[in-house]
């Protein structure tokens, strides 16, 4: 029970920073007057109230996983490991975004860089950061990459549901062109870490982790086919004008939120339950 | 998907992983998981095949209280002491729980029987 509570807690955990570090990326990236900047501010305090109540929840949930004893073994365990820098990590990055000011333009660059030091808290520790500084690289090009997808998809989806037509359209339209290299660059960092992590000489001992990691990579598959077919057939059809063509996108965008939703609730149980090494 | 379907689809990927995927690391232990012991033996030692924090060990045996076994190092380490066990006749479990390196939750037991009749083993009596 406790592990299937740790693992609800990293789900929420990475939905929280995956999106507050993501919209801010994406604002900065698409750079459009299309981007609603009182749902942008929302999107941000609520990941980052997200990432705070889940990085604490799960601190504790991994005290009382390790026996529940509030002594020097399980506090060096919990807080003088990755573990703690992680969590540190978390509250530090989410607290200052939290108390970030929208109105001041100056602190943008500010924003930029806080929202990839909580990123960092993904790609050393764990798995990656055991392998080396290079894997812990291509972890947060991955994570970053996906966060800024997430974020795009937030401000996409809000675009289409209140923006005019011209802007929102412009919005798609500039997405379009970074995404392409953007999906490419998290799929690449994707399949280096599956080369790097995995312990190929002792896969019949680390089964779950490959049924699991398969379970994902399906899911992924699926999410790619949608994003191929809102590049290839919706964003033409909308920057020709046709307004059905907004309601569409704004279905399928909904439809790449829940994957993404699924993929990271599947990425939980592969990080709390499973290793990719003995 | 909904809202809801979403956080059905989570628990049921959640729940059933439960029982199937923990993971040991353990390398070695001394006494042998299984041994049979004329006397509780002076130290357990209990070796990682990567350095991992050990955070509680407790033993249960039949008819007596669950009871903690205070152990060293405290922080991280590839081989942890468990000094005077003091292990009852009959069979006890020693239960122990640790962190990972890489940050997973590990867990296991080794199973060790003080029998008064059985030969005293090399290195294991009191």
């Amino acid at each position: 029970m406790l592990d299937a509570l740790a693992a609800v807690a990293r789900c929420l955990l990475y939905v929280g920073a995956l999106s507050c570090a993501g919209v801010i990326f994406a604002e900065a990236t698409l750079r459009s007057a299309a981007v609603d900047q009182q749902f942008l501010r929302t999107i941000v305090r609520k990941g980052a109230l997200l990432t705070i109540a889940a990085a604490i929840a799960g601190a504790f949930l991994l005290i009382f996983r390790l026996g529940g004893q509030f002594d020097e073994a399980t506090f060096s365990a919990v807080f003088a490991t990755s573990s703690g820098a992680a969590l540190c990590l978390q509250l530090a990055g989410a607290g200052l975004l939290l108390a970030s000011d929208f109105e001041d333009d100056s602190q943008r660059v500010m924003r930029i860089g806080t929202a990839a030091l909580l990123l960092t808290s993904f790609a050393f520790g764990g798995h990656a950061a055991v392998m080396g500084p290079a894997e812990s690289i291509v972890a947060f090009l991955h994570v970053g990459v996906a966060s800024w997808w997430i974020g795009s998809l937030w401000l996409l989806h809000r675009a289409c549901k209140v923006a005019d037509r011209p802007a929102s359209s412009a919005l798609v339209a500039r997405f379009s062109a970074i995404a392409t290299i953007m999906v490419g660059a998290l799929v690449i960092a994707g399949l280096i870490l599956i080369g790097v992590l995995i312990d190929f000489a002792a896969l019949s001992e680390i089964l779950p982790y490959v049924q699991i990691l398969a379970i994902k990579l399906c899911v992924v598959a699926v999410l790619l086919g949608i994003a191929a077919y809102n590049r290839i057939r919706l964003t033409p059809r909308l920057l020709a004008g046709e307004g059905a063509a907004v309601r569409a996108l704004q279905r399928t965008i909904r439809a790449e939120l829940g994957l993404v939703g699924t993929i990271l609730a599947v990425t939980a149980v592969l990080t709390t339950y499973t290793s990719p090494h003995i | 998907m909904s809202g809801r379907r979403l956080i059905l689809a989570l628990i049921a990927l959640v729940l059933p992983a439960h029982a199937v995927l923990a993971h040991t690391t353990v390398a070695s232990t001394s006494p042998q998981n299984g041994a049979v012991l004329a006397a509780s033996p002076p130290v357990i030692e209990i070796s990682f095949r990567a350095p991992a924090n050990l955070t509680s060990v407790v033993v249960v045996a039949p008819g007596q209280a669950e009871r903690k076994l205070e152990f060293t190092p405290k922080g991280s380490a590839t081989s942890f002491s468990i000094p005077h066990p003091a292990l009852v006749a009959g069979r006890n479990e020693i239960q122990w729980k640790a962190l990972s390196r890489d940050g997973h939750v590990i867990n296991g037991s080794l199973v060790l029987t003080i029998d008064a009749t059985a030969k005293p083993v090399a290195g294991t009596s009191p």
